[in-house]
């Protein structure tokens, strides 16, 4: 897997507190104050994730006044669905491969 | 550029009855499934509603809990089956889902796989099938870079081909 966006995305959602402020943006863009309310983690920290969110090119940034909406960016999906895409493929594949093979046996 | 809200759909022909191409899907899965998380890892799915998939590891400690990938939702052999993946799931998120239908035809069975549940706003879905298969694909990749005895597993095949896999949208 040399697909950098997925792996960005990957890990970017490998953490559950990351996972949260996904899930909490898809009611729509919120600033940073309330995305942090309620998390388990500092303000400071919920920033860190934003940026590594933004990084891996899931979420966008607006400035609105003096603070900044975040939003969900639909776009930093696609490399994980192409990524799961081609993993599919290849499985399918492969499983193909093993039913001609098994057909071949007990003919 | 698609929105990413539309399911992940794949069709391949198999020479087996549908019978036999289930049976393949489901107990062969550790023949053909193409990655593992950790190395020497085997894939068993245990058979029937109630059933599920799970990846044992030699190095497991006895009496661990299993590390489940996904549980069987719907179980009619050589017809339909549905796997919803949830390793890594969390109260609140929604597993992803893959159902595999089974179809006789002229040359054997026509195998339809349907991964829903993957659109943007559905974000928290992935985790489930992410932390299983893209984690664990990025550790292989790492195991491919280096010399240990991994480097090349069996089961790791060789670069995917297209050919026999459509993509039915």
């Amino acid at each position: 897997m040399t697909d950098e966006p997925a792996t960005a995305a990957m890990q970017a959602i490998a953490d559950p507190t990351r996972r949260a402020i996904l899930d909490r943006l898809r009611a729509g863009p919120l600033p940073v104050c309330d995305l942090a309310r309620g998390l388990p983690v500092s303000r400071p920290a919920v920033s860190q994730h934003l940026r590594v969110l933004a990084q891996a090119g899931l979420l966008r940034a607006t400035p609105q006044g003096n603070r900044r909406l975040y939003a969900l960016d639909p776009a930093g999906m696609e490399p994980l669905r192409r990524w799961l895409d081609a993993l599919w493929d290849d499985a399918l594949h492969q499983f193909a491969a093993r039913a001609r093979a098994q057909e071949r046996d007990t003919r | 550029m698609s929105d990413g809200t539309a399911p992940i759909r794949k069709a391949v022909t198999v020479p087996l009855a549908p019978r036999d191409a289930f049976d393949l899907f489901t107990g062969g899965i550790d023949g053909w499934w193409p990655r593992r998380s950790r190395p020497g890892a085997r894939l068993r799915l245990r058979p029937g509603r109630d059933g599920h998939l799970r990846e044992e590891a030699p190095d497991d400690a006895p009496g661990a809990p299993a590390r489940v990938w996904a549980r069987v939702a719907v179980w009619e052999p050589g017809r339909r089956l549905v796997l919803t993946w949830e390793r890594g799931h969390r109260e609140g998120e929604e597993p992803s889902e893959v159902e595999v239908l089974f179809t006789s035809v002229e040359a054997g069975t026509r195998v339809d796989l349907t991964h829903a549940a993957l659109g943007p706003l559905e974000a928290p879905a992935w985790t489930a099938a992410l932390a299983s298969l893209g984690l664990g694909a990025r550790r292989q990749a790492e195991r491919r870079a280096s010399t240990s005895p991994w480097a090349s597993p069996s089961w790791a095949g060789g670069s995917p081909s297209r050919g026999k896999v459509t993509a039915s949208r």
